[in-house]
């Protein structure tokens, strides 16, 4: 909670008492650093990052450590993650020559899915996807990655040459070309990171103004009744972001998957 | 259902240990349906992109003759031109 809305709520900000709503805003996703070294502040969101870093890690590491022919336990819910990522987003957009690329894809899809499942999880209650830092650090590997393959398999000069569909007449080929080249290389791996941040980041503030709507509703007037619909709000909007959460880690890896495919094999 | 009871089908293994996937240089790589399934935000990217591009350049050369309204216009009309033109060589001769 911001510095505005513990005070609401430790003076019985309430509906008819005089005070204003005490509505979600920036200050929400601003933390005081946990700890400080010179100018480099350690804060909530980098916390929970490494958590999530470590879950996916120690999860992988327990499935896979000792694996059995028949999986049991752990390994067998690894598998099946495993197996998800390979059949719904490799597979379908590498075809099989892509295997190599399923370690990249099954980290990427859980590390963002795990960050965004924070925003849910209680003392947690923050996804650290909705500080654009974090999208963007996950963008910039995935340029990186299918910048260097691209250019690597098709030839530096191959590679933005085979962005530009083939057929174009040649007149027209000096106009299209700047859009192709920024497209493909600027624009959709902007908006790959935007779209992560913009949902997440919206998701929260939408949860936040619910939860403060209840609170600052709730009286022994007719508010309670207005208070108990914002809850229901909560739970709503809770499980949709649930449902969210997953899709864009899962729209993610996909378009990361895409580009890779795309930098392997061009597309006319 | 425990790991234990799934059927497993013929082709289908545990997965592979990282970096030795199982490789089949006969098999392309589906770059083409790589495309068809990022097609549409593809296609939103170039709109948006032709857009950008020449309505920049058409604001730039609208402050330059002093006639930046109708310059810009005319640019993002251009560009979205351009890019549905995009568009359909790339998606709309296959």
């Amino acid at each position: 909670m911001s510095e505005a809305q513990v005070t609401a709520v430790a003076s019985g900000c309430h509906l008819f008492s005089g005070c204003g709503f005490p509505a979600p805003s920036l200050e929400n996703f601003q933390f005081k650093p946990i700890f400080s070294i010179g100018g480099f502040h350690f804060t909530k969101p980098m916390l929970l990052a490494l958590i999530c870093a470590g879950i996916v890690v120690a999860f992988f590491w327990a499935a896979f450590a000792r694996p059995k022919l028949v999986p049991r336990g752990v390994q067998n819910v690894g598998e099946m993650g495993v197996m998800f990522i390979r059949d719904q987003i490799l597979r379908p957009t590498m075809g099989k020559r892509g295997d190599r690329f399923l370690p990249f894809l099954v980290s990427l899809f859980f590390f963002i899915w795990f960050m965004n499942l924070m925003e849910v999880i209680p003392l947690a209650q923050f996804p650290a996807t909705s500080r654009i830092a974090f999208p963007w650090s996950l963008v910039a590997i995935v340029w990186v990655t299918f910048m260097y393959l691209g250019m690597r398999i098709q030839g530096p000069v191959g590679f933005f040459v085979n962005l530009v569909p083939s057929g174009v007449p040649w007149w027209i080929l000096p106009l299209l070309a700047p859009i192709v080249l920024v497209s493909d290389i600027v624009v959709q791996t902007f908006t790959l990171g935007v779209r992560l941040f913009a949902n997440m980041f919206a998701g929260s503030l939408l949860i936040g103004v619910f939860i403060a709507a209840t609170w600052y509703l709730a009286s022994l007037s007719v508010g309670a009744i207005f208070a108990a619909g914002s809850f229901v709000m909560v739970i709503l909007l809770t499980a949709f972001e649930l449902l969210i959460q997953f899709l864009q880690a899962f729209i993610f890896t996909i378009l990361t998957a895409t580009y890779i495919a795309r930098s392997l094999e061009p597309s006319h | 259902m425990t790991g234990k009871d799934r059927v497993r089908s013929p082709g289908e293994g545990s997965p592979s240990p990282p970096g030795r996937g199982p490789t089949n240089r006969k098999q392309p790589l589906s770059g083409g349906r790589a495309g068809d399934q990022n097609a549409g935000w593809v296609i939103v990217s170039y709109l948006v992109t032709g857009m950008v591009i020449y309505g920049g350049l058409g604001w730039l050369i609208g402050h330059w003759i002093d006639a930046v309204t109708a310059v810009t216009l005319i640019g993002l009309l251009v560009g979205l031109a351009l890019a549905v033109a995009l568009v359909i060589f790339r998606y709309g001769r296959s």
